[in-house]
Order: structure tokens, then sequence, then C-alpha cells
């Protein structure tokens, strides 16, 4: 797969172009990838334009109406405080996008300049940092992730850092091991003999040759992070009352389960439709992006 | 907060396992013939009464020891351990005749050293004591003859029968706490009809009949306390057989289990009311019209009736309606309107953002209500952030001194008055009196008011009952005007138990007795 990406990235505009035409191709001819991103697409236009959308305030209490079945005036009834759900469920896409966003880039970022200088450096850099990523990964995921909350507090963006955070060690990983292949490829070391400095040789040469498995491994990612985001909200970790982040919603429909099911139900919903659009999608990438590794 | 939070967060989910599992037991799995089990909201933390006044440990001590008197299920003083009681006329003595031939579970005849080892243990202020507060007027503890036993008092104290009622008054055998020692709290022994077999803690507590109890051996062959925090799990329990009785019966879940066959839900009045403490010593709070206008922007109405589905109605004094001296005051409005002209007087015309500390779980206690309160709150521009605590560790988390208050940011605090005692000299003197300023006593927001400690220690000196009633009146009034409190509601107890058991006592302190129970 190695030569297929240089091609793709170090190759003159044109090519590159091209290249990006075939990529798109394949994604549209795979069925489930584009019914996939309609899902997360749909989620991004409802999030986007949520204030529109939304028929009423997602915190504003109605008392007299506490947790009643769908009806015309509320299409997924309300919740323990009479508060409209689909209004909630709407405001709530918002969260729980970002949630998703938010900890992917603080993984990708970290991840992949670890995992830069730990494959490219080797030797005892290689070491610290391989070795720390392995304690990291010792832990189950949502664990390390509430071990993390208890230091930083409670909180939204707390909760997005920590999910950030345990998913650092996949990507380090993964781009460590491209990057030990690179290393070795004539076009680093002619850089190398023409006197190009470390960074340069990292930042110009080998990092644009790591984005196609960065991606890939973000747009998979995605899906697992909020799925985290929406668990640690559901264990009151995450978003803190009366934010109408998914988890926290569902979290609020548990006392009542068998009197008012509706509300732990659609947030429910909301939360697999998504996680499953956002896994979809990102098969379809990873599918499109590496041919090769779909006939394997 | 973080280790806890962790533990926390592990419990949920243990918890959210019971609950899957308990959905896919079938109704089949029936408590055993014979055993009572109680699924009870709350942990179970130290059975050294001594040591303990949280309401889990108190429903299990309650079992296990007696005290000398009980306020009974009406609320009246009845003997237990005491056959009959005199004050002397200095005011400050008081001798109580105990009951002869009895004896703790371990075999130690219950007589005169026995009372005096255990007050003497309790207001040792080398040891450490949590139920101690409520006993801090008594000067020393004499004997009089084998079953005579004299509490000398610093100062006359009116309703000192009442405080005798209190958790910390359950009588332990000396014997036992010396052969134990650190480790008594799981080994506890007292007089009652109930003996301790073992304590696991946050998974159950199993006593089982004292065969020589003096009021006859109880008839079933085994009582198990289950902390079940999960209000939803604890009525699965029920209905799958799994657990007899539960308490704290969510008012939303009420209505679908009042319809099922086997179970009888049951409505207690209690004396406990709930409300959020303030800090007064801080900013905003220590301005009065920032705390009325508080008052006036919480619907308690709309939460009673709403949220609490009846079960509640809202404080119309700083103590329960049902509280000995409890004088009824007006209420405060629900009008945002005037709340926010307060505010607006006091410099807060934008509002201010402080945060609310709220039980996790525990004794009735609803997620919604602060929600509510937090909505209602965001009305009148207050912003308040929701932060929980674990009610088993209320003394330690928040009963701190105002040093401590304010660097934890414990500004306000949503918590439930126990009224132990049932009668409102003492509650309030523990609430608002200067001299209970935490962590001394409850008085945790600070409140000081030179006319009201008078006031209050005029009553607990009044030994005419009209009189002290008069006075008490007096100290509602300035208190309900100076409003250290957002006054909230006074909640009825609700508890769910299969209709196969008989037997069940509620005290007015809401414990119940099992010693009649049968199944």
């Amino acid at each position: 797969m190695g030569s297929a990406d240089q091609n793709t990235l170090n190759a003159n505009a044109p090519a590159a172009k091209s290249q990006l035409k075939a990529v798109w191709r394949r994604l549209l001819r795979n069925r489930m990838a584009v019914i996939g991103g309609g899902v997360v697409l749909f989620f991004v236009l409802v999030a986007i334009f949520a204030p529109l959308i939304a028929p009423y305030n997602p915190n504003k209490p109605d008392f007299m109406n506490r947790m009643q079945g769908p009806s015309p005036e509320h299409w997924l009834g309300t919740d323990t405080l009479g508060r409209d759900m689909l209004s909630r469920i709407i405001y709530g896409s918002i969260y729980s996008l970002l949630a998703g966003i938010v900890s992917v880039t603080i993984a990708a970022f970290v991840g992949t300049l670890l995992g830069l200088l730990s494959g490219y450096y080797g030797g005892w850099v290689d070491m610290i940092i391989m070795r720390f990523m392995d304690m990291l990964l010792a832990f189950p995921g949502i664990l390390l992730a509430i071990a993390i909350i208890s230091v930083l507090g409670r909180g939204l963006f707390n909760a997005m850092v920590s999910v950030g955070l345990y998913s650092v060690s996949s990507f380090a990983r993964v781009v460590r091991s491209r990057v030990l292949s690179l290393r070795e490829q004539e076009f680093v070391e002619s850089a190398r003999a023409i006197g190009s400095s470390n960074s340069r040789i990292i930042f110009r040469h080998i990092l644009p040759n790591i984005a196609t498995p960065v991606i890939i491994m973000s747009t998979m990612r995605l899906g697992t992070t909020i799925l985290a985001a929406a668990a640690l909200s559901f264990l009151g970790l995450g978003a803190q009352p009366p934010t109408p982040e998914w988890g926290a919603i569902l979290s609020g429909g548990r006392d009542v389960l068998r009197v008012a099911p509706h509300i732990a139900t659609f947030p429910g919903l909301a939360i697999l439709i998504t996680v499953v659009g956002f896994n979809l999608l990102g098969d379809g990438v990873r599918d499109a992006l590496d041919p090769k590794l779909k006939d394997k | 907060m973080q280790k806890r939070d962790l533990l926390n967060v592990c419990r949920s989910l243990l918890v959210m396992f019971a609950v899957v599992s308990l959905i896919a037991i079938a109704p089949g799995a029936a408590a055993e013939n014979g055993r009572v089990v109680y699924a009870i909201d709350v942990d179970i933390t130290n059975l050294d009464p001594v040591n303990s006044i949280d309401p889990g440990s108190a429903a299990v001590n309650q079992q296990i020891y007696e005290p000398l008197v009980r306020m009974g299920s009406t609320g009246d003083i009845e003997p237990v351990l005491a056959e009959s009681w005199s004050v002397a006329s200095d005011k400050v003595t008081w001798s109580f005749n105990l009951k002869k031939g009895v004896k703790f579970q371990d075999g130690t005849p219950f007589d005169s050293a026995a009372v005096k080892a255990h007050f003497d243990r309790l207001l040792d202020p080398d040891k450490p004591s949590r139920a101690r507060g409520a006993f801090t007027m008594i000067k020393k503890v004499e004997t009089a003859g084998s079953h005579t036993v004299k509490f000398v008092l610093a100062k006359p104290y009116a309703p000192f029968l009442a405080v005798m009622t209190d958790l910390g008054g359950l009588i332990c055998s000396p014997t036992a706490v010396e052969k134990w020692g650190d480790d008594y709290p799981f080994h506890p022994v007292g007089t009652g009809p109930w003996m301790f077999k073992e304590w696991l803690p946050a998974d159950h507590t199993t006593l089982v009949p004292n065969p020589n109890y003096w009021g006859g051996k109880p008839k079933i062959s085994e009582l198990v306390f289950k902390p079940v925090p999960e209000p939803s799990a604890r009525v699965i329990m029920l209905e799958n057989g799994q657990a007899d009785v539960a308490n704290t019966i969510m008012p939303d879940e009420m209505k679908r289990l009042e319809r099922s066959k086997d179970i009888t839900v049951q409505r207690v009045p209690v004396l406990r009311g709930w409300f959020i403490g303030l800090n007064v010593l801080e900013k905003p709070f220590d301005d009065v019209r920032v705390r009325k206008a508080l008052n006036h922007a919480v619907d308690v109405n709309i939460i009673a009736n709403q949220i609490l589905r009846g079960t509640a109605r809202p404080l119309t004094a700083p103590v329960n309606s049902r509280v000995w001296g409890y004088s009824r005051q007006t209420e405060y409005e629900y009008d945002p309107v005037k709340a926010k002209k307060l505010l607006a007087e006091a410099g807060y015309a934008k509002g201010f953002e402080a945060n609310l500390w709220v039980p996790a779980s525990g004794a009735g206690f609803m997620p919604e209500v602060p929600q509510a309160i937090q909505a209602m709150l965001a009305e009148v521009g207050v912003k308040v952030k929701i932060i929980p605590f674990e009610m088993s560790a209320f003394i330690d988390n928040i009963i701190k001194d105002p040093v401590e208050s304010k660097k934890s940011g414990k500004h306000m605090v949503m918590m439930g008055i126990g009224a132990r005692t049932g009668e409102a000299a003492t509650i309030m003197d523990e609430f608002f009196g200067t001299g209970s300023w935490a962590p001394v006593k409850y008085n945790r927001c600070f409140y000081s008011n030179e006319a009201v400690d008078k006031l209050l220690e005029q009553a607990l000196q009044t030994f005419d009952q009209a009189k002290q009633k008069a006075i008490l009146a007096k100290a509602q009034e300035m208190v309900w005007d100076e409003a250290p409190w957002i006054f909230l509601y006074e909640m009825m107890g609700v508890y769910g138990y299969r209709d196969n058991v008989k037997g069940l006592q509620w005290l007015a302190s809401n414990y119940i007795l099992f010693h009649t129970v049968e199944k």
C-alpha cells in the first residue's frame, strides 16, 4: 500500500485530482457508505439548523405535561420535566457531533504527533512513547476515560478530552508503523542527502504520506467516540443538566423506564443511528481510499 | 471528589448491571419463606450508633439496639428500656428507672452501668462520634443503684426527653464495645429483637432473631437489608419478590404499583423537611433580598404537586408541620417578577451564578427536583450548576466550617432536615443557632441572629409547653423572614411491600420496626 499513497499525495496536482475523483467514485459506488453518509449529513444539517427546526425551547420545562407519550404537539413526547423530547434530541445532535469531532481531533492530533516522533527517531524516544501508549492500551477505553475525568472534573468538554486522550494510542501505533516503513524509503533518504532538517523531513515528506490512514482511522473512530461521550454523560460525568446531550437525556429516562419508556428510547435510537451512520461511512471511506485493503 | 466519582460510577455500572439482570429474572425467584428482604435506597455505613446518624445505618441500628425512650408512630414519647423518668426541681437532673431483667444479645445484663458506659463513650471528646452533637447538653451521667441512671445537664433543657430518642441514644453492650474496640461496628450488640449476623458493605446486612428478646422473639427467620440506590431496581425487586419491602418509591411509579395485585403502597407522614441552605456569609447570599428573591423564584407548589405527584406539600415554617412547636408562616408566593425586582434592588439585576449541591440519592430524593429548581431560577437570571454528593458522606462532605465551605464553593446545598427529636426547639437550635455553626452542628448556612439565639435559649429552658410554643413561634417567624434557606417541601415517605408481609410498624421518624413482622 505504501507506493500507492506516495503517488496519491506526492505526485503533481492533476494526478492528485484524478486520484481524488477515483476515490469519490469508489465511495459513491458503495451503497452502505452512501447510506451512512446520508445519515451523517442528515444529523450534521439537523445540528447546524437546530435553532430553526426545533419546535420548542429544549430547556424549558412544562410541569403540567410531564412524561407525555408522542402526540401531535410533541412528536416524541415530553421528558420527566415536561420538556419537548424532539427539541432536546435536535439540540442534542450538536453536542453529540461536537463530542465526536472534538475527541477525534484531539486523538488524531496528539496521536499522529507522537507516532511521528516515535517512528522517525526510534531509540529511547520510541521506547518511552510506545511504552506509555501500551500503558494506556492496558486499560479498557471507557474506564480510562472515567479515570481521566476524575482528574479533570465533570463536564462535557472534559468528557470530550478524556475520550480523545484514550483514543490517542490507536492513532500513535498506526502512524508509527507507517513511519517506520516510510523513513527507509528512497525519497526520505534523498531528502536527508540534500541536507533537509529532521522537522522538514517529518512534516513535509512523511506527514503527507500518513494522511490516508489517519483519515481512515478518524472517520472510523467518530462513531466510537460519540458513543463513549454519550456513555460518560449517561453516567453523569459528561454533559450536566440541563444540557440536552443524548446520553444525558437517556439517563433521565432511566428511572421511569417502565412508566414512560419513550424518554430513554428516542435518544437511544438517535445514538444508535448516528453511530451506525458514522461506522458505515467510515468503512466506505476506508475501502475507497485503500481499495487493496478491501480485497484482503 | 475524584475518588468518590470513580466509585460512584463503578457503582452505577453495577446497578445498571443489576437492573438488567433483574429484568431478566422471572418472577419465580422469590425471597425464601420466613425471610424478609428490605430494599433500602441508601447505603449502610456504620453499625455503631455512636458513630452514625445516616438513614441507612439507622434503619438497621433501630432493629439491633433500643433506646431508653422512643418516639412512637404518633410522635409521642414512649418508654422502651426506661420504665419511668422524672426531672428534679433543679431542672438539670433527669432520672430514668430502667427496665429490669433485660439482657444484651451477648448476655451482658442491661443495667445502669451499661447505660452510663454508653453515654460516657458517646460524650468522650477524645473519641470520634457523629451522633454526639445532639447530646452536648449532658454534663455527666451517674448511676444511682443498679437500675436508675441520672443525667446531669449543663443547664436546663426542656426537650431533653426528645433528645434521648435520638440515634446516639441506642444503647450498645459495654462488653462488646470493649472486646472489639475499633472493630465494634462489625460486631454490634444491643438489646433489640434482632441480632447481627453479617454485614457486607454496599451489598447486604443480615439480622437474625434474638431468642431472648424481652418483648418476644421475632417470628421470621431472617431480616435482610439490601441497599439498592436505583429507584427502578427497588421496584423491580419488589415486583419480582426479591424484596418484600422497599422504601422511597418514586412518585412516578406509585400509580402503576398501586394497581399491582400483590403489592401495597404505603404513604407515611414524615417529620423531614427539604430545603436549600444558602451560605449567608458569602455573596450574594449575604443579602436578605437575594434570599427572599430565591424563595419567590421557586414554585414549590408545582414541585410538590406535579413532580412529586402530591406526595409533598410546601413547607410553611422552618420545620415540618408535624413537628411539635410548629408555627405556620405566610408562604413566599411564587412571583418571578417580584424575585427579579428584589434581585435588582440587591444589585443583581443580571442575576448570578452559583453551585447547587444536591444528594445523589436517598431519603426520597428525585433528580428532577433540582433540575426543576435550576430551570425556575434560570427564569430570574440565576444560573446554578448542579453538583451531586453522596448522602452517606453528608457529614464528611457538607458539614464543614465556614473557611472550608467557602473554599469548596458549597453556597447552595439541598438537604433534608431530619427532625429526629420531633420538636422544634432542638431542631431550630441545631440549624439556626449561632452555637450550632458547622461543623459543631448543622447550621451550615452560618445563619446568626442574636435575637433568635436568645429566643431559642429561652425556649430550651422553658418547661411550660404553652409558653415554649409561643417563644418558638417568634423564633420561626424571624428565621422565616430572614430566609437563610430556600424553603421547599415536606414529603411523605412512600413505601411498597408485598401483601404477604404483615406487622410492619413505622415510627414517626420513618424508620420501620420489624419486631412484629410476619410472612
